[in-house]
């Protein structure tokens, strides 16, 4: 389990966040959701230490300032919106990073067996050793995936991963998502803009506003109009199917 | 799935092995031209009178004075130098993680010049004897640099930005202060201190060359116990976090550790600047970007480009030497145009 408890972070004078505090189960899918500037990326950044702020993060009771580097970077596996390399570097080096944290010099027979799991699971096998530049937005966002799973990260911290998918990819990847979670007892917390997504696929959402959890739970207590007109300052209808749906008014 | 496995595993194997075949290749290219560059000159020695001298340390004969006084030295300072200088610039590249950056990006040729000019023209030294003032001063500005670099980029994070933007700033303060010395200086002093700015392997000792091994040793191992970390500064400084790296640790030791290799090198050499840029550059085209392979990879082929530069330099025009940092220039500019148009891929964004 983990739990997070008044974390606080400012750039300079300005907050960010304030006093966040909540606790997410194994296997768990927690959305954060909030407008632009609410903090959800910060929010992502300051649970594996990425950024240092103020406050507790401990994972099954142990505070995670207490770990290494390498310790934290073992418990989580982090998903950034989008790769970019300076230099031309393959998929399969992309992917091999994400063994970075147990890796010393020499790449072992058990990293290349994990690697080629991973990129098998990502439908990737056939672009090992194309450039990462060079793939579309869809096959670079499940490379970054299986670079933050061939960790076999206990959390995975996924800043919007489908910001650059298609409807059909961003579907798959979430499903493959919470599969993943439910499967391999892996937490996963995802920073996401899309309401419907998250209301379909997440266990627990929180939103934020302005750097404070605005409201948390289960998607249908968090998404109701009033929250999101607070929230957001727009007027939806909720359609409730099998799952929920906002729709702007 | 088990067949998809070996799949991959045959894959990898594959990759590794093109570039350990590269590296043995250039080897051998390296080992060729040691021979080559040892045998040629205003004295021709042909393979066995090379071999006889190496053997024979004591002896008196041309050939041997020849090789121990004037080529061996001249050899293991283009292996020294150009290994730490192709290294230096592969390291810069990763750190700041932009492919125009080099120790040179951040102001310590221009340091070094400074230091260089000063001793020349006003006979102006920091440490030891008048006679080393020119070497002493150079290094000792260089590293002053880097650090003043590391001061001022410290206290807004050392961002690959605010590192290259300050060192860019000090350069063209130390270009001007030259200038200025240049510009009081007498037409001899002048000459000395442009013939010092080209970079030349003409003034090696053997004492030259241990100092630098006994700086560079060390720092070249410690750089390359960080490959991994350079490896995942490539992916960004939030991504090399959350695998663990101590992103800011990793830039400024292998940024002091650079510069401590070139600055030990050009406070003898002068300013052998274009190695660091493109040797780095040439591996990264063919083996990647990989920095297990690639630092040692570019060591190699900085001395290949560094010792064939000098050979051309001392026997093109013989007996005129040109100095090397002008040949350098001379034959890496087009090899490395024609890399860089050939090559299919987009080779930088």
């Amino acid at each position: 389990m983990i739990e997070v408890k008044d974390l606080s972070f400012s750039y300079g004078k300005n907050p960010i966040l304030d006093k966040i505090g909540f606790c997410v189960n194994e296997g768990e899918a927690l959305s954060i959701i909030g407008p632009n500037g609410s903090g959800k990326t910060t929010l992502l950044r300051c649970m594996n230490r990425i950024l240092n702020p103020a406050g507790e993060v401990t994972v099954d009771g142990i505070n995670i300032k207490e770990l290494n580097r390498i310790e934290v970077a073992r418990i989580f596996g982090y998903v950034p919106q989008d790769g970019f390399y300076q230099f031309p570097q393959t998929v399969f080096d992309t992917v091999l990073l994400g063994r970075k944290p147990y890796i010393t010099w020499g790449v072992s027979r058990k990293d290349i067996e994990i690697i080629s799991t991973y990129l098998d699971l990502m439908d990737l096998e056939k672009f090992a050793l194309r450039y990462f530049n060079e793939l579309s937005g869809g096959e670079r966002q499940r490379a970054l995936i299986a670079r933050a799973l061939s960790g076999e990260p206990k959390v995975l911290l996924l800043d919007e991963p489908t910001s650059n998918l298609d409807l059909k990819h961003q579907y798959e990847i979430f499903k493959m998502i919470k599969k993943l979670a439910k499967e391999n007892n892996i937490t996963v917390i995802l920073a996401i803009h899309d309401l419907n997504l998250s209301a379909r696929f997440s266990d627990r959402i929180i939103m934020l506003k302005e750097g404070k959890i605005f409201a948390e739970g289960i998607p249908e207590a968090v998404l109701i109009p009033e929250n999101i007109r607070n929230v957001y300052g727009i007027e939806v209808v909720i359609k409730k199917e099998e799952f929920i749906y906002i729709i702007p008014k | 799935m088990p067949i998809l496995d070996r799949n991959i595993e045959k894959i990898y194997s594959k990759f590794i092995a093109r570039k350990t075949v590269f590296i043995v290749a250039s080897s051998v290219v390296l080992l060729l031209m040691i021979i080559f560059s040892a045998g040629v000159g205003s004295v021709k020695l042909s393979v066995g009178e090379i071999f006889h001298s190496l053997i024979r340390i004591k002896s008196d004969d041309l050939s041997n004075v020849i090789i121990w006084n004037l080529r061996l030295p001249r050899i293991l300072m283009a292996i020294v130098a150009g290994s730490g200088l192709a290294l230096s610039g592969a390291v810069f590249q990763a750190i700041l993680k932009n492919p125009l950056a080099s120790p040179f990006t951040i102001g310590i040729s221009s340091a070094a010049g400074f230091g260089a000019a000063l001793a020349i023209i006003w006979g102006f030294g920091l440490v030891g004897s008048e006679k080393y003032f020119v070497i002493t001063n150079a290094f000792i500005f260089a590293l002053t640099c880097s650090f003043l670099v590391y001061g001022i980029s410290k206290i807004r994070g050392a961002s690959p930005e605010t590192i290259i933007l300050t060192g860019i700033a000090l350069m063209y303060l130390f270009g001007a202060a030259t200038s200025l010395l240049q510009y009081i200086g007498t037409q001899e002093d002048l000459q000395a201190v442009v013939y010092w700015l080209f970079g030349s392997l003409s003034r090696v000792t053997w004492a030259q060359i241990f100092v630098i091994i006994i700086i560079s040793a060390p720092c070249c191992i410690i750089l390359m116990k960080y490959s991994w970390d350079l490896n995942a500064l490539l992916s960004g400084d939030e991504v090399a976090r959350a695998l663990g790296v101590n992103v800011e640790r990793v830039r400024i030791v292998s940024m002091i550790l650079s510069t401590l290799i070139t600055a030990s090198i050009i406070c003898f050499t002068g300013i052998i600047g274009f190695i660091c840029l493109v040797a780095p550059h040439i591996t990264r085209m063919i083996i990647g970007p990989d920095h297990r392979f690639l630092l040692p990879s570019s060591c190699i082929v900085g001395t290949i480009l560094l010792l064939l530069s000098d050979t051309i330099g001392r026997t093109i025009l013989s007996p005129v030497i040109i100095p090397v940092g002008i040949i350098t220039s001379a034959i890496g500019v087009p090899f490395f145009l024609y890399l860089l148009l050939t090559k299919k891929r987009k080779y930088w964004q």
